[in-house]
């Protein structure tokens, strides 16, 4: 279906004598990106299992176009490629991605069909968007996507526009995560996908369904509404019954044999898919703009399928046994490895999952629009309520020209060793880019 | 006796009469108001190209250009942004009193306030709303020269919390019932800005002159300024559908 799309993209682009419109816009971005790592990480001790450089550059280019032929058919492309100095120093490193690439068909005044790779949004969260199940996972980090690493599902959408109603139905033949979000706890194959949107009164309202196949289904609504002239408030809730998320649960202790040390066995499983009770997920948030332009944010996520204290304080036993396991010839299977070191490349999918992997979160986000001339401040904070670990974005921008944006960001980690924020790879990061847009 | 009062009475009445036909008491202060809109394009449906230019200091700071449509009756309009290339892909939506932004990189429309602001010294209510008569009460408080031009002076009141302005002093051409000149008040009753209404050109499709440029002064930055400057403005039949918050990622 790929070829195809691309075929007919490129015939539009040929006939474009005859298009309507042909629009394009996109930036070239350079970002270096300094990390200073920790020590008392028990995801990536002493920096072994993911061999992280301390510092790297990500050049990355992202195009979007959109053709229009006659109002009847629309056609739009997402290209991005980027390369990182981490991953290798030739051409053939660059990685080029599709991360959309979809038609929409004119079929009436009411009617519309999407055919291709697109990238959906549902969901009236900033940081957390439990409705958002065929969406690209989030990184409640990265709320804007500023990595613009996010990629599209192949899908056929219908748009229904009928007496304020917006009314869409999404089949999914494959559910494909984006590269490097494969082991993350969400995966799940989703069939199909439906909501229905209008705006009461003065209140958007959504309500959405997910299923089919091997996945459960899932129900879920969103709201958003602004009161008076500065507050916005908004909410999702999405659940289901049974739980797809992937549980640590230790399969037997260790003990030796004939002299030979046998490990304690760890399985991560969807253990509680049959269960009865209902799992939600839910958010909810608020912004707050003042008289001088200055925004504030603020937004709780529960998620009822996150790890509580008991279990996480067993993934943490676990983690600490894999480190134990790390250098010791005792737990080497052969082949150059060690059971230490499987165990921890594979807790790093788990545990360093974009959207969280506890169950309480708060988001904080204030933003000050020029803090001095061309000049914006933002600062994110992500608070883990169940532990206290947090992480701090600020951001500051420098706006010079329309077309060219300088920025400096980091990211910092607080929070013990033991807690989610502080078992992960970095005390901090800088990161110094420059974009252009065209 | 009764022939001084009748006198009396007389003059009194004649009296009231010339005042309130000076004050143009024929004429209310809503209806004074209702024109005004209509001068500035309320009850047509539009395209507009519109450029705002934000001057701080006496030197051009930003410039950025938008495609507006707008059913200003309806209070719907969909704002475009094609410059800088920085915010090009953005759109904002209005419907009534309520405002979305859409950004390209969130993906989503978000609701924002009619606070938020566009540019410079122009909140997005500046642009997508040049019509007062549905979110004001009017007043008529006197008549004055402003701008060389003999002026209605209205008060205009916000009908409910949602108008971004609590208050607006407002200047209106007796003769034709061009806006000249607007205060606007906050909620706190600070002096916001002043905007003056310029640059009327005679639009054939329009049947009308219509102002082509607010220039808008802030009255807390002294030394800054915001230029709106509408170049194309032309009748188009536009979908509903357009205007709807789900349609905003499919608007290109």
């Amino acid at each position: 279906m790929r070829w195809l799309l691309v075929i007919l993209l490129v015939i539009m682009g040929i006939d474009k004598a005859q298009t309507q419109e042909l629009e394009y816009r996109g930036s070239l971005k350079n970002e270096a990106i300094y990390r200073e790592l920790s020590n008392k990480s028990l995801l990536n001790p002493n920096n072994e299992i993911l061999d992280l450089e301390r510092g790297h550059n990500l050049i990355s280019f992202n195009l979007f176009c959109d053709a229009d032929w006659k109002n009847k058919i629309k056609g739009h492309l997402n290209l991005h490629a980027f390369y990182d100095t981490q991953e290798g120093d030739s051409v053939r490193d660059v990685e080029v991605n599709i991360n959309e690439l979809f038609f929409n068909f004119f079929l009436g005044e009411r009617l519309e069909l999407d055919l291709g790779k697109e990238i959906i949004r549902w969901g009236t969260g900033y940081a957390w968007n439990p409705t958002g199940l065929i969406s690209p996972l989030k990184d409640s980090r990265d709320p804007t996507d500023r990595l613009e690493m996010s990629e599209g599902l192949e899908m056929v959408k219908l748009n229904l526009f009928l007496g304020g109603f917006t009314i869409t139905g999404v089949a999914l033949p494959e559910l494909d995560f984006p590269r490097e979000q494969a082991y993350l706890p969400r995966w799940q194959r989703t069939d199909w996908a439906g909501k229905i949107y209008k705006l009461v009164k003065d209140v958007d309202l959504s309500l959405v369904a997910f299923g089919g196949g091997e996945s459960k289904t899932v129900l879920g609504m969103s709201f958003s509404r602004v009161l008076g002239n500065n507050l916005e408030l908004h909410g999702e809730i999405a659940g289901k019954q049974g739980s797809e998320n992937f549980y640590l649960g230790k399969k037997s202790e260790e003990y030796t044999i004939s002299g030979t040390l046998v490990p304690r066995v760890y399985e991560y499983s969807q253990s509680r898919t049959d269960e009865k009770k209902i799992y939600s997920k839910y958010v909810m948030g608020s912004q707050y703009t003042f008289q001088n332009g200055i925004n504030l944010a603020l937004e709780y996520f529960h998620n009822d399928e996150g790890y509580n204290n008991e279990e996480w304080s067993e993934i943490i036993e676990f983690l600490k046994y894999s480190n134990q396991a790390l250098n010791d010839d005792r737990y080497d299977l052969g082949n150059g490895q060690n059971m230490g070191n499987i165990y921890l490349s594979n807790a790093n999918g788990h545990l360093n999952s974009l959207t969280g992997v506890r169950r309480n979160y708060l988001f904080l986000r204030s933003y000050i629009p020029t803090i001095f001339r061309c000049g914006n401040l933002e600062i994110i904070m992500v608070n883990s309520l169940d532990d206290g670990s947090s992480v701090i974005i600020p951001t500051l921008s420098y706006e010079p020209l329309g077309y060219l944006s300088l920025y400096l960001l980091m990211n910092i980690f607080l929070g013990n060793g033991e807690s989610e924020f502080g078992i992960l790879y970095e005390n901090y990061t800088v990161n110094l880019g420059l974009k252009l847009f065209f | 006796m009764r022939k001084d009062i009748f006198w009396v009475t007389l003059f009194l009445f004649c009296l009231l009469s010339s005042l309130s036909t000076a004050l143009g008491e024929d004429i209310t202060a809503d209806e004074i108001l209702e024109r005004a809109d209509g001068v500035r394009g309320s009850g047509k449906r539009v395209v507009i190209d519109a450029t705002i230019t934000l001057i701080k200091s006496e030197k051009e700071d930003i410039t950025a250009e938008f495609e507006i449509l707008s059913k200003y009756q309806e209070k719907k309009t969909l704002i475009k942004f094609l410059f800088p290339p920085r915010d090009k892909g953005k759109i904002f939506l209005m419907l009534g009193d309520d405002f979305w932004i859409y950004l390209p990189n969130t993906r989503k429309p978000i609701r924002i306030s009619p606070l938020q602001r566009l540019l410079g010294n122009a909140s997005y209510g500046d642009i997508a709303r040049p019509t007062y008569s549905g979110d004001y009460y009017a007043e008529l408080l006197r008549m004055e020269e402003s701008e060389n031009k003999e002026c209605f002076v209205l008060e205009l009141k916000a009908k409910n919390k949602k108008v971004a302005y609590h208050r607006v002093i407002y200047w209106v051409q007796k003769d034709n019932f061009h806006p000249i000149k607007a205060d606007f008040y906050a909620f706190s009753g600070k002096l916001m800005k002043t905007a003056f209404f310029e640059g009327y050109e005679y639009k054939p499709h329009l049947k009308q002159s219509t102002p082509t440029r607010l220039v808008i002064f802030d009255q807390v930055m002294r030394d800054s300024k915001t230029i709106i400057e509408y170049t194309e403005i032309e009748p188009l039949e536009i979908p509903d559908k357009l205007f709807s918050r789900d349609y905003l990622e499919r608007v290109r």
